[in-house]
């Protein structure tokens, strides 16, 4: 679970990572506090990506689960 | 390329669980293309009529974004298929759909941008709405909005573990979203619905 009371490198490199790539989206201009918002969330999609790849399956491209 | 206008009540009518947002892609096919601007399209299993630009084909897929909707219709910008999105940044004034590798995740899409890069010279007003190809949790819709009194995030996610793993976390990420915008923030972690999926 993301927890940002409790940073990590982990969780700091995945801010980066974030940013780095928010930075390559045409989203000049946009105020600073949207993009550090966007920033973190980015951070915890990552870090519950993380925690669904260790619960379950990817689902497939299609995003609908098929009977194993 | 010019817009397709849709009546909204009837598409509400034929499809009423779909998302309108601005920014939200939908996939549409052409069925029949009068003479005039009127033709009949299948746009996410809703039959509808709509005015058509005038290069558009009976017999075409389409790719639309929801630009806005009004009190009688939605205005569709005709967007290019994914496999022919020739760059990350769209030309200015173009409507495209921006796409990054993110490492170690996927690709991050920028689905809709609103706010000050629209020329309004808002800091304290906008939103990003994003779409991230995650390898566990599959595609995921984020919304992040801002104005004075809050942020506001709406995630997207596939119904199983990683709704119910988002719904477990949406307090954190709450918690850091007010931290980082330094204003009051509300989460909403809803399952995810993609039209991009359902193809006419």
């Amino acid at each position: 679970m993301p927890d940002r009371d409790a940073p990590t490198g982990d969780e700091a490199a995945a801010r980066r990572a974030a940013a780095q790539a928010l930075a390559r989206l045409p989203l000049e201009r946009a105020p600073a506090p949207l993009a550090a918002a966007v920033v973190e969330a980015l951070a915890w999609v990552r870090a519950l990506d993380r925690a669904a790849g260790t619960a379950a399956p990817a689902p497939p491209a299609d995003g609908v689960r098929r009977p194993r | 390329m010019g817009p397709i206008a849709v009546d909204l009540v009837l598409l509400r009518a034929n499809a009423p669980d779909l998302v309108l947002a601005p920014g939200r892609a939908l996939m549409a096919r052409v069925l029949e293309r009068g003479p005039s601007s009127v033709g009949i399209i299948n746009l996410a299993g809703a039959i509808l009529t709509a005015e058509l630009p005038a290069h558009v084909r009976a017999g075409d897929r389409l790719r639309l974004v929801v630009r806005e909707t009004t009190g009688e219709r939605v205005l569709l910008q005709i967007a290019p298929p994914p496999e022919a999105r020739p760059e990350p940044r769209a030309p200015a004034g173009a409507v495209a759909v921006p796409e990054v590798r993110w490492p170690g995740m996927g690709a991050i899409a920028l689905l809709a941008r609103e706010g000050a890069a629209d020329g309004g010279g808002d800091d304290e007003r906008g939103a990003v709405t994003l779409r991230v190809d995650a390898p566990a949790l599959g595609p995921v819709e984020l919304r992040v909005a801002l104005d004075p009194g809050g942020v506001r995030a709406r995630v997207a996610l596939a119904p199983g573990t990683p709704l119910e793993l988002g719904r477990a976390a949406a307090p954190a990420l709450r918690d850091a979203l007010a931290r980082a915008a330094g204003r009051p923030a509300l989460v909403e972690v809803a399952p995810r619905r993609d039209p991009l999926d359902v193809y006419a």
